[in-house]
């Protein structure tokens, strides 16, 4: 895929409902610190803004409320596992960011970054579309959206983005109407 | 010996009394031996109150449909989505259908800490306000910097313990994380928690003897201070994860005792730290 490209997934695969959602990267490795990338599920109402701070998947927020989207970590660097069935009708989209942990500490870009990527398959591993961050200057992007699955009339589609922030977490949080 | 006859704590959520299930008085009707009709639905079962390992269910087709899943009130290991009421532990799949079902993992509900203040509530930590607590973004997003701190000591996920100093020393065992950072340690004069890896810290203990006071920001800017205390006594400044979730603390101390009393006051024992060599071939 290339950026703004689109996929249908449920359309092209009836009774699609569990898709995992995996993220992988390679890092140059360094003595010093290194950038630590956390993918991050924004659960999106229609007007693209988080339906609230609990509509967000990560790490340390491993489940949305509703149980639809769920955060795994098993065959690809980061896994976020979505149940489209699950999925709240009020949600419109749900937007998958890839950030730089921002620690003070230093080494909080993507210029050590290659190879990333973002695909989409079943819970059976049959992988449905990829999309390859293209590997442009990052030393200033510290957040990436990756990619994003939205609905279109009854189905689901998946779009790759591959859009960079300069503003970190902040302009999510900011764009997305959350607390970060 | 007097009897304690105060309320019970609702506001303590660890101390929550354990509801235990109650007792079937109806007279139990006589169970066949061998289910007769292989679709028939599963039997609704009652509550099990202790532990259950492995399949708990009476020996069923596998085609019937499980019964509805009530709310377990304890730890679950293992799917969990068709499970029959539980209040006790629970190891492994509990029904034919809960095993063939995809695993889906259900937000922690019931398991919340007991109430306390946000950090955006508390200004000063200390006898008014003794702790605060970061949501699960603040808790883990970024950097958490603790300004005025003399020392720390901190202890991870499997009770590796060491502490640190501003100007460098470390005794004990340094903790550095998968970025090529310490999980908590001193960047010029402040200290640092990694919080990328929350997963990885258990606690920290922040120790300030310097003129500034005890000072935390978190990522979004947030800060609160600690109360400096008065000339019998200081407050350290005490991190606790609970449940990914950390807990803040002013802890009083008296201001005569060393630091390394005050880490066995609150059992932080040090683990040596072994610098282990690179194999070699011989």
């Amino acid at each position: 895929m290339i950026p703004g490209a689109n996929a249908a997934l449920t359309a092209e695969n009836p009774g699609l409902s569990q898709i995992v959602v995996g993220f992988g990267w390679e890092t140059i490795p360094s003595r010093g610190p290194q950038a630590e990338l956390v993918p991050m599920a924004i659960m999106c109402d229609a007007d693209g803004k988080s339906l609230s701070n609990d509509h967000l998947v990560f790490f340390n927020q491993i489940v949305s409320q509703d149980g639809s989207v769920s955060f795994a970590d098993e065959r690809d660097d980061e896994e976020i596992d979505v149940d489209l069935s699950l999925v709240p009708a009020e949600v419109a989209k749900i937007v998958f960011i890839v950030y730089v942990d921002p620690d003070v500490r230093g080494a909080g870009n993507f210029s050590a970054v290659r190879s990333a990527y973002v695909r989409v398959a079943t819970r059976e591993n049959r992988e449905l579309v990829r999309f390859v961050v293209p590997a442009e200057d990052n030393r200033t992007i510290n957040v990436m959206m990756f990619g994003e699955l939205y609905r279109h009339r009854d189905d689901w589609k998946f779009r790759a983005l591959g859009q960079g922030y300069l503003t970190g977490l902040r302009g999510v949080a900011a764009d997305f109407r959350i607390d970060l | 010996m007097a009897l304690n006859t105060s309320p019970t704590r609702s506001d303590v959520g660890y101390l929550r009394r354990r509801v235990k299930p109650v007792a079937h008085t109806a007279p139990v009707k006589p169970q066949p031996a061998v289910q007769p009709e292989p679709q028939r639905p599963e039997p609704q079962r009652p509550a099990a109150s202790g532990l259950t390992l492995g399949s708990s269910a009476p020996a069923s087709p596998p085609a019937a449909p499980s019964a509805p899943t009530p709310a377990s009130s304890g730890l679950s290991l293992g799917s969990s989505s068709a499970a029959p009421a539980s209040s006790g532990l629970s190891l492994g799949s509990s029904s034919p259908a809960a095993a063939a079902s995809p695993v889906r993992r259900d937000a922690p509900a019931g398991s919340l800490p007991f109430p306390a203040p946000a950090i955006d509530e508390v200004r000063e930590l200390g006898d008014e306000s003794p702790v605060l607590r970061l949501n699960r973004r603040e808790s883990a997003i970024g950097s958490l910097i603790v300004t005025g701190a003399s020392s720390a000591v901190w202890e991870d996920d499997e009770l590796v313990t060491g502490a640190g100093t501003p100007d460098g020393t470390i005794t004990g065992t340094p903790v550095t994380t998968p970025g090529n950072r310490p999980l908590v340690g001193f960047d010029d004069s402040d200290a640092i928690v990694s919080l990328r890896h929350l997963a990885q810290l258990r606690r920290a203990l922040f120790i300030g003897r310097g003129p500034e006071p005890l000072g935390v920001q978190i990522f979004d800017g947030s800060t609160v201070t600690v109360a400096p205390g008065d000339g019998e006594r200081m407050f350290v400044l005490y991190l606790l994860k609970t449940g990914g979730l950390l807990e803040l603390r002013a802890e009083p101390v008296a201001r005569s005792e060393s630091d390394e009393s005050i880490h066995r006051r609150f059992a932080f024992t040090l683990t040596p730290f072994l610098v282990t060599r690179a194999s070699r071939s011989r």
